[in-house]
């Protein structure tokens, strides 16, 4: 099957080759193609994505390209296929994740926000939130640098409004 | 500090998209990571707590969530998760109205069952939904457990796709039931049921055009009690395409019209107590069953509904499944004589699983094993059989194998898997029991031979 490729161009003029159903993943992506302003043989300029993290967004599409099809059940696909097949996409997510520092992550989020794709926010998002879960706010505050600014007072006050969150 | 605190400077929107992720718990405590983090929690889209976390004797979880509702009070809620089977929470079912009123798209509920009275003696009570919670415009995902569901009247959900029914309370006055329910939901996808045992209802209609998967979960141990009362399952759905149906909850189970189903999984033995193969009308029903299912391509059986099946064979005739393509079966050893006739039933079958499990020394009545009949899906279409769960290379198993490979035309794989092989038995190894394999007559020539030992 041969497929209609586009060409997409980083904030940093690195340019990008991807079909045109994985780059429809992005809702921005797909919008400018419907009210064709893609031209065959110019690249869509995307200033707020830098090519590193662009290329991560296309593997991610790439990917998922089959995704859209997904409901209709084919002919011989057998429920544990498709599961073998879902297991597979979600193992590959997590070493996805997996391979990027959190500096990247926040990167691929904004990226993904700005393109919007929903299911690459959730995935990030959901990867970031696994950070947070079950830890102290000491130990938060040490992964992601945050620095507390709170006065030790400000700070007791807070979480005795909150008592039951921090038992 | 050497990094920079990137988490801090995304746009609110994210941050609070990451809290949502969240068990609300954990959100809260994010409050106090930095003055940035303050509110932050308060502008999350949704809640998922759990009761425990809160003192029972005092008000705080009420409060907690009504400060949380009156932060934003205009603002769409997209999850409401809770948790609150521990203890009985005062106007709760006030608030459940609160986020449906505000847009919320899934809703996830466990319900309490108790109430603790004023003489401090503990009561069990239903609690019912609100009435806005049938008509919301915006639902997605429902999932209830133990919730109480009265006749609203009218039932109009135009969003929901999923429903997730665990132990619901249909409303005594007889009003309410499934049917009801389903009837309001025209883009349901799938449901998930499972029947709460204290009901009185003699039928659960699962009636639905857009359904797609429909599920009665295994209850993984938890007590199911029999009342006096014979309960009846009717299923009919035309655009079903997966049933899994994992306990006998039903003394009788009806399917109407699933002329798209293309996989069954079963975990049933057709009756709530044990089949009896002299009652007619039981016997009528099973057949109406595998008749009403006999359109699917995919099939996974327990060794419950294959014990069920080789006691009704002996009464009855199973219909032939033309289309079914895939067949996985967890085959108890002393059945392996019902094996040839069951296989009859299947003429198109090209994958085979046979999940082999030893049965209890009583039930051995291996004696004069054999196999002989052929089903004619050998002849034309069987391609791959796999025998899984193997402690030893022995008889039957061999017996078992040169079945298929004497038989099977066009055969193209043989996979014989073994549970703990060779170390159980390091007397005979692998290349031994290929050398015997190879001495047995292949009818597909081409037929590869894998020995899995893990």
């Amino acid at each position: 099957m041969s497929s209609n490729m586009i060409m997409l161009k980083s904030s940093d003029g690195a340019s990008f080759e991807i079909e045109e159903a994985a780059a429809r993943k992005s809702k921005i992506i797909a919008n400018m193609i419907e009210v064709e302003c893609v031209d065959e043989d110019k690249a869509i300029p995307l200033q707020n994505v830098t090519g590193n993290i662009l290329a991560l967004v296309i593997e991610y599409c790439n990917k998922h390209i089959v995704d859209d099809d997904d409901d209709v059940a084919t002919e011989e696909a057998s429920e544990e296929e498709e599961e073998a097949k879902k297991k597979k996409v979600d193992d590959w997510e997590a070493e996805f994740m997996n391979s990027m520092s959190l500096e990247t992550m926040f990167e691929l989020l904004l990226a993904a926000n700005y393109l919007n794709i929903k299911s690459l926010i959730d995935l990030v998002c959901q990867t970031i939130a696994n950070n947070i879960k079950d830890k102290t706010p000491e130990e938060v505050r040490k992964i992601f640098s945050i620095e507390n600014d709170f006065t030790p007072e400000e700070e007791e006050e807070i979480r005795k409004e909150n008592a039951w969150a921090f038992g | 500090m050497p990094r920079c605190d990137r988490i801090s400077e995304l746009p609110e929107s994210l941050i609070t998209q990451i809290l949502l992720h969240l068990p609300t718990k954990d959100s809260v405590k994010t409050s106090v990571l930095s003055t940035r983090w303050k509110n932050l929690w308060l502008n999350v889209p949704g809640l998922d707590l759990n009761t425990t976390d809160f003192s029972i004797k005092t008000d705080d979880f009420i409060n907690f969530i009504n400060r949380f509702l009156q932060f934003n009070p205009e603002s769409r809620l997209h999850k409401f998760k809770v948790n609150y089977s521990s203890y009985e929470v005062h106007r709760f079912k006030d608030r459940i109205g609160t986020v449906v009123n505000r847009g919320i798209q899934h809703l996830d509920l466990q319900s309490n069952t108790y109430y603790l009275d004023d003489d401090d003696l503990v009561y069990p009570c239903i609690e019912f939904m609100p009435l806005n919670l049938y008509v919301s415009k915006t639902l997605v995902s429902l999932k209830l457990s133990f919730s109480g569901l009265e006749d609203p009247g009218f039932v109009s959900l135009p969003c929901l796709k999923t429903m997730y029914l665990r132990g619901v309370r249909w409303h005594s006055n007889g009003g309410m039931n499934l049917e009801k329910l389903v009837s309001g939901c025209p883009v349901l996808e799938e449901l998930i049921f499972l029947r709460n045992p204290n009901d009185e209802l003699v039928v659960t209609r699962v009636r639905s055009r857009s359904l797609k998967r429909f599920c009665v979960p295994a209850l993984w141990g938890e007590m199911f009690r029999w009342s006096s009362v014979a309960h009846t399952l009717e299923i009919d759905a035309p655009g079903l395409e997966c049933m899994s149906l994992k306990e006998d909850q039903y003394d009788r189970i009806v399917v109407k019209n699933l002329t798209c189903l293309f996989m069954v999984d079963l975990d049933i033995k057709f009756a709530g107590k044990s089949f009896d193969p002299e009652d007619l009308s039981k016997r009528n029903e099973i057949r109406n069953f595998l008749t009403g299912i006999s359109t699917v391509r995919h099939m996974i059986i327990s060794q419950k509904t294959l014990k069920a099946l080789d006691l009704y064979s002996k009464v009855g005739m199973i219909p032939k499944f033309n289309h079914l393509s895939r067949l996985q079966a967890l085959f108890p050893s002393s059945l392996l004589q019902f094996l040839p006739s069951f296989l009859e039933s299947f003429p198109n079958l090209k994958h085979l699983i046979l999940n082999f499990v030893y049965s209890e020394p009583e039930e051995m009545e291996m004696e004069g094993f054999e196999l002989v009949d052929v089903s004619r899906c050998f002849v034309s279409t069987l391609e791959c059989v796999e025998i899984k769960g193997i402690f030893e290379w022995e008889e039957n198993v061999m017996e078992l194998v040169g079945y298929f490979l004497e038989n099977a035309a066009l055969l193209k794989k043989l996979i014989v898997s073994f549970i703990g092989y060779p170390l159980r038995d390091p007397e005979s190894n692998v290349s031994d029991i290929y050398e015997e394999l190879n001495r047995l007559t292949k009818l597909s020539p081409s037929c590869s031979i894998v020995l899995d030992c893990e």
